[in-house]
């Protein structure tokens, strides 16, 4: 090998270093379906703290949790992506260890140490919190997310008779329409 | 030198792997604008050598195979960039 090919296989590597693609693949079905979850069973808690009939959280918040859990699983086994980047890993332990730590604590402590209303709380602080570690790294619709559900959780606590409302709207700002606004983005690319 | 790095191709290859996670075939070789059939002689001596891992699986029911970068390759393409650069720095400037 010469100079001018040593200079122009650096070059090479130079080239294609530089217009990697280092973006978020994440399917936003998995955020919209989480989202949905969670801001129905804080709008059915809701409903019951203003005195409407609703029913009873063991008949609702498995069969939801297992849907979200079912898409989840679904959507990860039809991803066609052609690459995975690093952040695609990164967001999927990130979400994968908020949610696993979550539901091993809704399962093993709630009513029993936690109060459900503190467990609304330690739901979506800690979903915001991988919103927020993915969204500052790689994309602006998480981060933004992750502000909007980590301002409801925080409001939630000033507002005691509106608490779930607010966590409802928080999931839907945090999860929804992020969700919402990467699948749009991704049919327009 | 990397014998298997001297082909321009393979160097590629690499390099589109440092980056992520893992790549497709068909992600490789629009990237690379190589035909099916060079790029797969040349997935086949990286990943004999040890610089390349693949993985088949199937997605929606058809077969997908996928890449990832070897700890072996990343380590002997930093070993040959380093070469490329200590031979560039030898050379008198013309």
């Amino acid at each position: 090998m010469n100079e001018s090919t040593a200079r122009d296989d650096l070059a090479a590597v130079d080239r294609i270093l530089r217009a990697a693609d280092r973006t978020l693949h994440l399917p936003p079905l998995v955020l919209v379906a989480w989202g949905l979850c969670a801001a129905i069973i804080n709008a059915v808690h809701q409903a019951g703290a203003l005195g409407f009939p609703v029913p009873s959280d063991t008949s609702f918040h498995v069969p939801l949790m297992l849907v979200a859990i079912g898409v989840t699983v679904w959507t990860a086994r039809r991803h066609d992506a052609e690459r995975e980047t690093r952040v695609d890993a990164q967001a999927a332990m990130t979400f994968g260890v908020a949610l696993a730590v979550a539901l091993l604590l809704n399962v093993t402590a709630q009513d029993t140490v936690i109060p459900a209303t503190g467990m609304s709380l330690f739901w979506s602080g800690s979903i915001s919190i991988a919103l927020l570690v993915i969204g500052i790294q790689a994309s602006r619709p998480l981060l933004a997310g992750g502000v909007a559900l980590l301002a409801a959780s925080a409001l939630a606590g000033f507002v005691p008779s509106w608490f779930s409302g607010t966590l409802a709207l928080g999931w839907l700002g945090g999860l929804v329409v992020p969700g919402i606004v990467l699948w749009r983005r991704r049919a327009d690319a | 030198m990397h014998d298997l790095l001297l082909s321009r191709v393979r160097l590629a290859v690499i390099v589109e792997l440092v980056p992520v996670e893992w790549a497709t075939f068909s992600d490789l070789r629009r990237a690379i604008q190589t035909t099916n059939g060079n790029l797969s002689a040349h997935l086949a001596k990286l990943v004999d050598g040890g610089y390349v891992a693949e993985r088949k699986r199937f997605v929606r029911r058809r077969p997908q195979t996928r890449y990832r970068l070897t700890e072996t390759g990343r380590a002997a393409l930093v070993q040959h960039v380093q070469r490329l650069q200590a031979l560039i720095a030898s050379e008198p400037p013309a």
